[in-house]
């Protein structure tokens, strides 16, 4: 009986993890084979503290960099992209994009780039204030795309991250503060002002108990769908999972609610190596880790199962060592 | 059909089965490192802290660990000698593993991580249950079998496990984050294991065990750190363990806080980095016999203390930013490898140089024991550098994580000043290189006049 049970453990492991691959992936598996496959993008993200969960149905910023010569290039930005532009700040796209997106600590990194610069040209202050609407305490994650259908009816809160970021090296005022580009965060909850540890904007958390979970909307031949994702990220969303992001949604003609956010392999197109490689492992551990991980374990113990089965069937001629205590083994057996 | 223990050859099925239980091993190992720092940084900022918590690892290294492998050596059940060990060693690291990622405050996490740290010391009589079923003309390709394990475990951890550590999974409404995934794949890999080992491994009871002898740690100690002779070793490994600064949670904590990569990012930085190490180790290690070893060493070591202060130059004074790009962080990584390599293939060899060839198993106990107390301590160290200077050069709350290097390029420097004290004394004719003479003279250790001609048979 025991003989038998040491036979089947690995090959049991084996069919035990096979299994475990198919109920991790197998549902995303067939839609990814023979679903139909359409372009999305995200609408929404349900942000989750612990038991609360609100939902995070707009974002917008208001940019204000300050140059060395005194030029102001401000800039107004939605999920749709940088809006709003005069001629002199369409010369400086490059310093917006750069300080649009991404948490404080980036932009306080840009301030000091610049500073390494000769030209008057270089900015020297920035300003970003952040309106974000809110539709506060989800019953459940899952009434998230039910919330978004009505918007109307429903409360919303708006909460303004304003953090102004000045280049203040060489100053008495950097040997005080020990930085040498001075933030001054604010933030506000309706109108009124709150506090918040992450000292950043509402989409960098420093706490790892927030996760950040995108709502998208695709097309399908009877109109749009609106689906809660199954994936999310701690702490802040991972690139091209913020609202706005363009996504590939995978999903069956007869269950369209079900359907899920594809890896789309099209994006490592023009990234540089080292980042085309990063997004690789992301975009496909991203989606199947578990199932991955899984088959992973399935193959190796299958090859397991190969060794202990073939040393059940042939087992090798043995000869013990001098070391072996020949007293004792009798004793033993 | 069992894989038997002391035999004279050991078929290859029977050496995989042996070897495997090092993917688990070296798994729980890494996972202990990089993986829970982010998991105590959930709960505490603290860097002196975290370090403190996660050093905890190389003092039950000697605390347990070595105690561990002693008392194997004098008993005997009827389940074998190491397996007990690994068998109850393993099943709290396995409910530690389990509940480790869903701790929900720092004082939760704390106790599991102790008992994680402990738990897998007792386990340390792995490494000499899979020497016992492979015989001595083996362990050559069985160590082969080893590294290519420790390099897809290195793959696998940081490529596919560490960077999941952000995301999170809803399976039939329930989250499954990559944390969770990480330390309950370790709880699997645990579980397999200890299947493995209780169904298919059979210790044989060995002829001159030392069953029945009295167990007594002082005589051991004495033994250990009473051969005056053995005292510049431990001085050499002293100065190693100093120039080999390792930093513990700093570099994961300098990587995702400060640097802001992602975790993928870090494993990408991993995976690409151990592949160029492989192919560089190839070339490395048939260079490294044709030089004279303390002079290969000096060199390996001064050389990486020169780039670790280039490095630090750069990034703190070129870099406006001080963040370095994904492949600057490559590129010199690579070279301090490199130097690193060539210092760490002579380190070995040119240890046991100096140590009497009946002296050998003390001295390794020995040598054991002060690697790992010099480690704990740089450990602490580190971790209170950073909390100390931080405190006084940044602003409040933040931590400056880059300033390790300057306490790693003192301790080198310590440790230079100490091997370079050490070649004096072997000019001079104080030091003995009692392992070589042994091998290339008959004639006795003490007789030998000039003990600076081993130094000089180096060249």
């Amino acid at each position: 009986m025991i003989k038998k049970c040491k036979v089947l453990l690995f090959p049991a492991l084996t069919v035990l993890f096979l299994f475990s691959a198919w109920f991790f992936g197998g549902e995303a598996l067939t839609i990814a084979i023979k679903g139909e496959r359409s372009e999305g993008n995200i609408v929404a993200l349900v942000r989750c503290y612990e038991e609360r969960c609100d939902l995070l149905v707009d974002i917008t910023q208001e940019l204000t960099l300050e140059q060395a010569d005194g030029a102001v290039i401000s800039a107004f930005v939605n999920r749709e992209g940088i809006q709003r532009l005069d001629d002199y700040a369409k010369e400086h796209l490059t310093a917006l994009n750069a300080v649009k997106g991404g948490k404080a600590d980036g932009i306080q990194r840009f301030l000091q780039r610049e500073a390494d610069k000769e030209s008057d040209e270089r900015i020297v202050s920035v300003l970003r204030t952040e309106r974000a609407m809110l539709i506060p305490g989800l019953p459940t994650p899952s009434a998230a795309p039910k919330m978004l259908d009505a918007p109307a009816a429903t409360n919303r809160d708006e909460v303004i991250t304003t953090i102004q970021f000045t280049y203040i090296g060489g100053t008495d005022e950097e040997a005080e503060l020990k930085t040498n580009v001075r933030r001054d965060v604010s933030r506000t909850l309706n109108g009124k002002p709150v506090e918040h540890d992450s000292q950043d904007f509402i989409l960098h958390e420093k706490d790892y108990r927030y996760s950040f979970r995108p709502v998208f909307t695709y097309q399908t031949a009877q109109g749009s769908a609106v689906v809660l994702a199954d994936i999310a990220t701690r702490k802040s969303p991972r690139g091209g999972h913020r609202l706005g992001d363009a996504i590939l949604a995978g999903y069956m003609p007869e269950t369209p609610e079900k359907a899920i956010m594809l890896s789309d392999f099209s994006s490592l197109k023009g990234r540089t190596f080292l980042d085309s490689i990063n997004e690789f492992f992301n975009l496909t551990f991203g989606r199947w880790f578990f199932s991955t991980v899984s088959l992973l374990l399935a193959f190796v113990y299958f090859g397991m199962s190969w060794i202990t089965i073939s040393l059940t069937i042939k087992p090798p001629k043995t000869e013990n060592a001098d070391t072996v205590d020949k007293e004792a083994l009798k004793r033993m057996s | 059909m069992n894989v038997l223990t002391q035999q004279k050859n050991a078929p290859w099925r029977w050496v995989f089965l042996a070897v495997s239980p090092w993917f688990t091993t070296m798994y729980a190992e890494m996972i202990g490192g990089a993986v829970l720092t982010l998991t105590l940084k959930k709960f505490i900022d603290n860097p002196a802290l975290i370090n403190g918590l996660l050093s905890i690892n190389v003092l039950f290294n000697v605390l347990i660990g070595a105690i561990c492998l002693y008392i194997s050596d004098h008993i005997w059940t009827r389940f074998g000698r190491r397996k007990p060990f690994l068998v109850c060693g393993w099943i709290p690291f396995i409910l530690a593993a389990i509940f480790v990622p869903l701790a929900t405050s720092m004082y939760m996490l704390v106790p599991l991580i102790v008992l994680w740290m402990a738990c897998q010391d007792i386990g340390s009589t792995n490494e000499p249950l899979q020497q016992e079923v492979v015989p001595p003309h083996q362990r050559g390709r069985a160590g082969a079998m080893f590294q290519m394990i420790i390099q897809c475990v290195v793959i696998f951890t940081f490529v596919v496990v560490f960077g999941r550590f952000h995301e999170v999974w809803y399976i039939g409404g329930h989250a499954l984050t990559g944390e969770q995934g990480a330390f309950w794949l370790a709880a699997i890999f645990l579980i397999t294991t200890i299947l493995m080992l209780t169904f298919f491994v059979k210790e044989l009871p060995v002829k001159e065990s030392k069953v029945g002898e009295k167990i007594s740690l002082i005589r051991f100690f004495k033994e250990v750190f009473g051969k005056k002779e053995l005292w510049p070793v431990y001085m050499l490994v002293f100065a190693q363990a100093f120039m080999r600064t390792q930093v513990g949670a700093i570099m994961t904590l300098l990587f995702v806080e400060q640097w802001d990569y992602s975790p993928q990012q870090m494993g990408t930085n991993m995976f690409v980095g151990a592949l160029l190490t492989i192919t560089v180790s190839f070339i490395v290690g048939s260079l490294a016999d044709k030089f004279s070893r303390i002079k290969l060493y000096i060199f390996g070591v001064v050389s990486s203390l020169v780039v670790s202060i280039f490095w630090y130059c750069f990034v703190q004074f070129f870099l406006p930013d001080h963040r370095p790009q994904l492949w600057q962080i490559i590129a010199v990584g690579q070279v301090v490898s490199v130097l690193g390599l060539i210092a760490g293939v002579v380190t070995q060899p040119l240890m046991y140089d100096y140590i009497p060839r009946d002296a050998m198993g003390t001295a390794s106990a020995g040598i054991s024991y002060v690697r790992s107390l010099t480690r704990w301590v740089t450990l602490m160290g580190a971790g209170a550098w950073v909390t100390c200077y931080s405190k006084y050069f940044c602003a409040k709350g933040e931590y400056d994580y880059f300033s390790v290097y300057i306490y790693m390029m003192i301790l080198t420097c310590v440790g230079i000043g100490i091997i370079l004290n050490f070649r004096r004394l072997v000019k001079k004719g104080k030091l003995i290189a009692y392992g070589r003479i042994d091998i290339e003279d008959d004639t006795p250790a003490e007789k030998t006049d000039s003990p600076a001609e081993a130094e000089k048979t180096d060249s």
